[in-house]
């Protein structure tokens, strides 16, 4: 059974010494890290423990290990408390990239997102080395951005992902190759939905720009694509025009960067519920399903996808995209990225307005 | 026989007069709550109980005889008091003179009265009491388990190396009993005695099925010699061909010269190198040991089909000898578990100094020898004296390779701490892991990669989580010769003391750091764990320096385990890093499924 511990202001309360912690839920996702977690407590109506305070810091422990960190989001009152708790990236959804003497919108991985964190005053480590260059024409833009979608599309850049994990550190990394888990077992996915295959990209990008007004003169077009695509051409503009003036060689960088994020691929119209013992890591030992986290390569075995693309019979590799584990619970519920919405929730889920990331330079 | 059966109900006895228990009581049952197991069989569920839920209704009908109808509803009223404490206990007397009181937990309940003219009239009255309760009853009587740990020196008397005095004294059997001189095939000194026990008894195999093969034998060494005046516990070391393991129910005897031929029990199993077992047996009396016998080690191994051979199993002995009590910082302890059902105590951990950082371990003992520190399995890499360091010396992070044999590793994701003290706060320490079989690695190499580690300060060695490890690397068969490799990377000024493992599964970590040096208000010499239990559902952790608890306060851990006391024998590990020769305590109430045994 986990445990909760919270901190504020620098006093630590482990949540089982106020009241009983039921209900105990967290996800993970990759992107993202932690994603969100919540709890019910046997507190009466009107009691307020500081432990439980907005913001707060929430630590999940499966014994000796920390399993999840984020902050609380909300609490809703009553016979029994429920609490939510969010994982540190969201903390990014209400910080702007601005330079580090807050004077101008920064464009820059490296100034605007360690500014942010110190502004904040939020535990997280930036783990991976961000760039130095601005990611759009200039260092500064127009606009304001937050600094969520403005790592959403560095990342996308790259052709990475972002996350900010149980230990606080912020990377920025690619999809890994190798696999993490084996599946033990005949349970399969199949990949068949076609929602986001996507086989070639023409970005549509700024060429020149005005040199009194300052406004966008005329606009190219570039190409990226896939050149075997495993089933069908499936064609995708991209407007990348917010990014303010670029080559095409630079237009073409980005859409390739999206081109292998979803490499080509059908998605996934399910997951996967797991339990311990069809949760291997490769050499046999089983995995512990509080421990699943999102980010990692699963290896099943025996099928083909819909595409063709991996033949019958080896093995098929699925990263996955978002983990769900209730404490106590025998099994985890995996998703793997790329997952087409069919759900009401999931279709709920996907329509959630994303902040775009403004990058006009100034 | 008759019986005199008596019911106390908290501080009413429900079998005395005005109170009488009539018949229809119903003690019901602890309910098994199953969960299915998700497997590939293609009929049938796997169904697996984790646990037990309370008992639902416990019915205990009763008849109140007293005068007239004005005391009578005053005893009643005494009844319903007792019935509406939350908590209470309901004993048992079984009324023989000789079964033990069993002692059922309750919770709230209800005093149901039943109407009957013809009672009425004689001013008696019919009430049925009916309240759910815990699952199990328990013993009426705290069981306290002492507390000593054996210390991993041995001083050996008999180095095993000679087949005088070794026989087998089953009735009709015989041993062929060599030395055996092979490399890989002894603990120490130049060979081990090897017995190989007949007959043994087997199942031939037809052409489809496979037979198995066991042995019972009774194994006696005399002409010993081993001076026990000063305490200590009996060492010898038994490597078992695979399969051929010693089983739980082995029985050990001791003859001393003080004391004639008495049983002894088994306090401790550690595994060590080429396949060795050392168990430590406590010493039924304080005189000179002259003969050691081992009685009933049943074992099986499975043969192929017909044609084979059935296998002949291979005992070893090493090294028989004394071992004291330990007065090192970290040791290893069977504890025995009496009773029939698992339940809750509180362990007690003391020293006369401060514990330093205090880890506590404790799982079902699985006789596989798994304990959780790495370090007297280090293989490579130059160890320096340090008096500071646990194992009195230190091994640099850049050179330190340890290989624990894999069949002690049960599968699956082990949190792995060390104990280390650097040159600057921020270290790095990595771990990859490999199994080995047969000398070569085999499978992949699990990289654990911490990060930076932060240590408060650069004076003294401290207690770091480093991550987890997924063990054993490469699974392989628990008969196997393979050794799980864990080999050290990192900066050449950090001091390694020692790397710890704990399973994750079923085990239970507690880790509180108590302060180092002279007993005080902020250096705790004592520590207590008490387990959950009705009056305190989450139980508690507390220090403090007097025995009696007068000065024991909270104390927030770094860790904290859930201590199970399952029935049978149980590991408890248990390091103090400071603190030499801590001994642990462990009270609890032997549960049981209805009546209690003892």
């Amino acid at each position: 059974m986990a445990d909760v511990v919270t901190v504020v202001g620098g006093v630590t309360f482990h949540l089982s010494e106020f009241a009983h912690v039921g209900d105990l839920q967290w996800s993970t996702g990759w992107p993202y890290g932690c994603l969100e977690a919540s709890w019910q407590m046997d507190l009466t109506p009107n009691t307020f423990p500081k432990a439980l305070s907005k913001d707060a810091h929430v630590e999940i422990w499966d014994g000796p290990v920390r399993v999840w960190a984020g902050f609380i989001s909300e609490t809703t009152p009553g016979d029994s408390w429920e609490v939510h708790a969010k994982g540190w990236h969201a903390a990014f959804t209400n910080l702007l990239c601005l330079n580090a003497l807050s004077t101008a919108p920064s464009a820059v991985p490296n100034v605007a997102v360690p500014a942010a964190i110190t502004r904040a005053g939020l535990p997280v480590v930036v783990g991976s080395t961000l760039s130095a260059t601005s990611i759009t024409s200039g260092t500064e833009t127009v606009a304001n951005n937050y600094v969520l979608p403005f790592l959403d599309a560095y990342a996308e850049s790259l052709g990475q992902r972002w996350a900010v994990d149980e230990n606080y550190v912020l990377t920025v990394a690619a999809d890994p190759t190798e696999h993490y888990y084996v599946l033990n077992s005949d349970t399969a996915l199949r990949a068949s939905a076609d929602d986001d295959y996507v086989t070639d990209i023409y970005p549509r990008f700024v060429a020149t720009v005005n040199a009194t007004t300052g406004d966008a003169d005329s606009w190219g077009l570039g190409h990226v694509g896939v050149t075997a695509p495993p089933a069908g051409r499936r064609e995708r503009g991209m407007d990348v025009t917010d990014f303010g003036l670029m080559t095409q060689s630079a237009s073409e960088a980005l859409a390739q960067g999206q081109l292998a994020l979803n490499s080509a691929r059908m998605g996934y119209t399910s997951g996967f519920e797991l339990s311990a013992g069809e949760l291997l890591r490769p050499g046999g030992s089983p995995s512990r399903p509080a421990l699943v986290k999102a980010g990692r390569v699963l290896r099943g075995f025996t099928v083909a996808d819909a595409s063709g693309a991996v033949q019958l019979g080896l093995t098929q590799d699925v990263l996955i995209g978002r983990t769900t584990y209730t404490d106590g619970a025998a099994t985890v519920s995996v998703l793997p990225v790329g997952l087409a919405p069919r759900t009401f929730t999931e279709t709920l889920r996907s329509m959630k307005p994303k902040v775009e990331y403004d990058g006009t330079a100034a | 026989m008759s019986l005199n059966p008596r019911f106390m109900y908290g501080a009413l006895d429900l079998t005395d007069f005005p109170y009488s228990v009539r018949f229809g009581s119903d003690l019901s049952a602890p309910e098994t709550i199953y969960e299915l197991l998700s497997s590939m069989l293609a009929d049938g569920d796997l169904m697996v109980s984790r646990r037990k839920g309370n008992r639902p209704s416990l019915v205990i009908p009763i008849l109140i005889e007293e005068a007239d109808l004005l005391a009578n509803p005053l005893a009643a009223a005494a009844l319903e008091i007792e019935a509406d404490k939350p908590f209470n206990t309901l004993s048992i007397d079984p009324g023989d003179g000789i079964g033990p009181v069993t002692v059922l937990e309750t919770f709230a309940g209800a005093v149901v009265y039943e109407y009957d003219e013809d009672c009425e009239e004689q001013g008696f009255r019919k009430y049925v009491l009916t309240m759910p309760a815990r699952p199990f009853s328990r013993s009426e009587a705290l069981t306290t388990i002492g507390s000593e740990f054996v210390s991993n020196t041995v001083t050996v008397a008999d180095e095993c190396e000679s087949t005088s005095g070794w026989s087998v004294y089953g009735s009709g059997q015989t041993a062929t009993i060599t030395v055996d001189s092979t490399a890989g095939h002894f603990a120490s000194g130049t060979g081990a005695v090897k017995l190989i026990v007949e007959p043994y008894y087997y199942d031939a195999p037809d052409y489809v099925t496979s037979g198995s093969a066991s042995v019972s034998a009774k194994i006696r060494k005399t002409g010993l010699s081993i001076d026990a005046s000063g305490g200590g516990y009996f060492v010898f070391r038994h490597r078992a061909e695979p399969g051929w393991a010693l089983q739980d129910y082995t029985q050990f005897w001791l003859t001393s010269s003080g004391g004639g031929r008495q049983a002894a029990s088994r306090v401790a199993a550690v595994a060590e190198g080429n396949g060795y077992v050392r168990y430590s047996l406590t010493i039924p009396n304080n005189s000179t040991i002259t003969a050691f016998e081992m009685e009933g080690a049943q074992a099986t191994a499975t043969y192929q089909p017909w044609g084979s051979t059935p296998p002949n199993p291979g005992w070893w002995f090493d090294t028989l000898g004394i071992a004291s009590a330990a007065g090192g910082n970290q040791a290893a302890r069977t504890l025995e578990i009496g009773g029939s059902a698992r339940g809750e105590g509180t362990l007690a951990v003391s020293a006369s100094v401060g514990l330093g950082d205090a880890l506590l371990y404790t799982a079902p003992d699985l006789g596989d020898g798994f304990r959780p520190d790495w370090r007297r399995f280090q293989t490579a890499g130059t160890s320096t004296t340090d008096t500071d360091a646990m194992n009195g010396s230190y091994v640099p992070a850049n050179t330190g390779v340890f290989a624990a044999p894999a069949s002690s590793l049960r599968p699956g994701a082990y949190v792995v701490l060390a104990r280390v003290k650097g040159s600057s706060t921020s270290v790095s320490l990595d771990i990859a892991a490999r199994t080995v079989l047969g000398g070569t690695p085999i499978g992949q190499t699990y990289n654990l990669t911490p990060g930076a580690v932060v240590l408060p300060d650069t004076t003294a060695y401290h207690v770091v989580r480093l991550g987890v490890l997924d063990l054993p690397p490469h699974r392989v068969d628990a008969a196997a010769d393979a050794v799980v490799r864990l080999t050290l990377s990192g900066s050449a000024t950090l001091r390694v003391d020692e790397i710890l493992t704990f399973p994750l599964e079923d085990a239970a970590l507690t880790w509180v750091e108590c302060g180092t040096g002279s007993p005080s208000s902020t250096v705790a010499s004592r520590l207590w764990i008490d387990g959950p239990s009705a009056d305190m559902p989450y139980g508690q952790i507390v220090v403090g320096n007097n025995a009696n608890r007068s000065d024991a306060r909270f104390i927030q851990p770094r860790s904290r385990g859930k201590h199970l006391l399952v029935p049978g024998r149980m590991l408890a590990y248990l390091m103090t890093s400071t603190a030499g020769g801590a001994a642990l305590s462990t009270s609890y109430f032997k549960r049981w499924h209805t009546w209690a045994g003892e």
